[in-house]
């Protein structure tokens, strides 16, 4: 294909360029800004403060729950890959006459509400949910168990299940790439399914692999909907603290410290992990 | 015999893989079935077995003033959303797939970006910003808001039609004496028209959805999702499930109708 160049595709981008500066670059530096600011009970003072950085430290509700939280986001971003593998392998390779159903399944599950799908994981955890009302009818339990909503394991639950599909996506992309060709060859030489797999395979399909795992890492470690519904107190997320902060707390500066603070964090684990990957020859 | 016998046991290998999908399906969709299920409930309590089916909930659910206000907001923002993010996703995808510029390949992956970052960042940044150059919060506000994150699926789904967009159709054109206006209007318009309405309808469907985002950016307005969230908050009534299922057929239909049209890449 003939590209041409010269500078005609600036007039084409520049209403793009002007949106993203004025409505996405500017208010996140805007956030940046005000995470120095300091704040009376009323209204926000421009100042340049360290305190509110400061704070995060000062009370290990904040940090612990700062490094839980990424700590959740990360085992959900690898059940995440760990579950949606096989079905984007299967879809690639198996279910080549079937796929459209396939396909229309997942874009259900992908785009049916957000706000829903957590709903739904409150019905079925809940008191008198579905798994509680099971268990009774079939006399494996006399009283409902109520650890089962408002845990820790409820939010990772109901996250996975909203991330899932999502994760799917990149990984799918990427095993369009892996030729058949190459599995068939390794298999003439003589590998066994194993081999193939996790030499030939995954690897080839990395990039979709880590791409899915950091859309799903970032997206999960800063939900606030999930923990607030089906969480509890022992399933708290910083998410919810961060927003709380623009809401019924009011305290701007602080809020964007913690949330700038989330996002160095979620950076340098993600940064950490290529780096790892980088010199295991997984990726390069 | 043996023939026969092994080749039975071959056909009643357990194909795991196939299994394991199917299981994970039942995982990803009951949820969203029980819903769907529980809107249709007689009685109040979301209990199996139903109590009988009725449409009582919905009944009460279209009654309700705040309901048609809030679905007149969203369908108010989704169409504008639909249209301004198409606009300029289809130009930027244009100047992104058409010409070769110095780190297209850096921009190109830039301009996605805000998929990836978490809508808790935009909400907050953006209710900043807007506080601080003295914009109120209205449903302006929200359009703004959904815009952010509903660009990057119309350039990322519209990069993908281009880039197989087979140009010498339009030197042909332009060959047989048709000028830049005609060309795109009879040649490279037509070719696209299925794109850009599935596009928008994606963009529809995901503005229609929007709740984390919103959430900050709304002010005093409703749209839909943040009266499910209010309701959620006030604890579960039965009504909740009718309308989350309505919601549900709104996107479904977009999202489907979407792909059929355009055969949407997203995958």
């Amino acid at each position: 294909m003939r590209l041409k160049s010269k500078r005609q595709h600036l007039p084409l981008l520049l209403p793009l360029y002007i949106y993203y500066l004025l409505f996405l670059v500017v208010p996140l530096i805007a956030l940046f800004i005000i995470s120095f600011w300091e704040r009376t009970s009323w209204n926000l003072i421009p100042a340049f403060t360290l305190s509110n950085y400061l704070k995060i430290f000062s009370k290990p509700v904040y940090y612990s729950l700062l490094f839980r939280s990424v700590l959740m986001g990360f085992i959900i971003a690898l059940v995440c890959v760990i579950l949606s593998y096989p079905l984007a392998y299967a879809l690639t390779f198996r279910f080549t006459k079937r796929q459209d159903v396939v396909l229309y399944l997942i874009l259900i599950s992908l785009f049916s509400s957000y706000l829903v799908r957590i709903y739904a994981w409150k019905t079925i955890l809940g008191k008198f949910g579905l798994i509680n009302q099971i268990l009774t009818y079939l006399y494996i339990i006399k009283e409902p168990l109520e650890f089962l909503l408002y845990s820790r394991t409820a939010v990772i639950v109901t996250l996975i299940f909203i991330f899932t599909p999502f994760t799917l996506l990149p990984i799918y992309s990427s095993l369009q790439n892996v030729s058949i060709d190459f599995i068939e060859a390794a298999k003439d030489l003589g590998a066994n399914n194993f081999n193939t797999l996790f030499r030939i395979t995954i690897p080839l399909s990395m990039p979709g692999i880590i791409a899915g795992f950091i859309f799903t890492f970032l997206l999960s470690t800063g939900d606030y909907v999930t923990p607030q519904l089906v969480g509890g107190t022992s399933g708290m997320m910083i998410g919810k603290v961060i927003s709380d902060q623009f809401g019924i707390v009011y305290d701007w500066p602080f809020g964007s410290a913690l949330a700038y603070f989330m996002i160095f964090i979620m950076i340098f684990v993600v940064y950490t992990l290529i780096m790892i990957l980088k010199k295991c020859k997984f990726y390069r | 015999m043996i023939n026969i016998l092994r080749k039975t046991r071959k056909s009643f290998k357990v194909d795991f893989l196939a299994l394991y999908c199917i299981l994970l399906f039942i995982f990803l969709l009951s949820p969203i079935v029980i819903i769907v299920l529980f809107s249709f409930n007689a009685s109040r309590a979301g209990s199996f077995p139903m109590a009988g089916l009725s449409i009582k909930w919905y009944l009460e659910v279209i009654k309700s003033a705040a309901f048609i206000s809030a679905v007149k907001n969203s369908v108010y923002v989704a169409i504008s959303t639909s249209f301004f993010s198409v606009l300029i996703g289809t130009l930027a995808s244009f100047g992104l797939t058409r010409y070769s510029f110095k780190f297209k390949n850096v921009v190109k992956l830039l301009v996605l970006l805000p998929i990836t970052i978490p809508p808790l960042l935009i909400g907050i940044s953006l209710l900043s910003y807007f506080n601080i150059i003295k914009i109120p919060l209205s449903l302006l506000t929200v359009t703004i808001s959904h815009l952010v994150f509903c660009i990057p699926f119309v350039i990322l789904v519209m990069n993908s039609r281009l880039e197989g967009f087979n140009f010498s159709i339009e030197e042909a054109a332009k060959d047989l004496g048709a000028n830049g206006l005609q060309t795109f209007r009879y040649v490279t318009f037509p070719i696209m028209r299925p794109s850009l309405i599935g596009v928008a309808m994606l963009a529809f469907a995901l503005s229609f959805d929007e709740f984390l985002i919103t959430f900050f950016t709304i002010g005093t307005d409703n749209t839909l999702p943040l009266v499910i969230w209010a309701m959620l908050r006030r604890g579960i009534s039965p009504s909740v499930n009718a309308i989350s299922t309505l919601v549900l057929i709104v996107s479904m239909f977009f999202i489907l109708a979407a792909n059929k049209i355009a055969r949407l890449k997203l995958l």
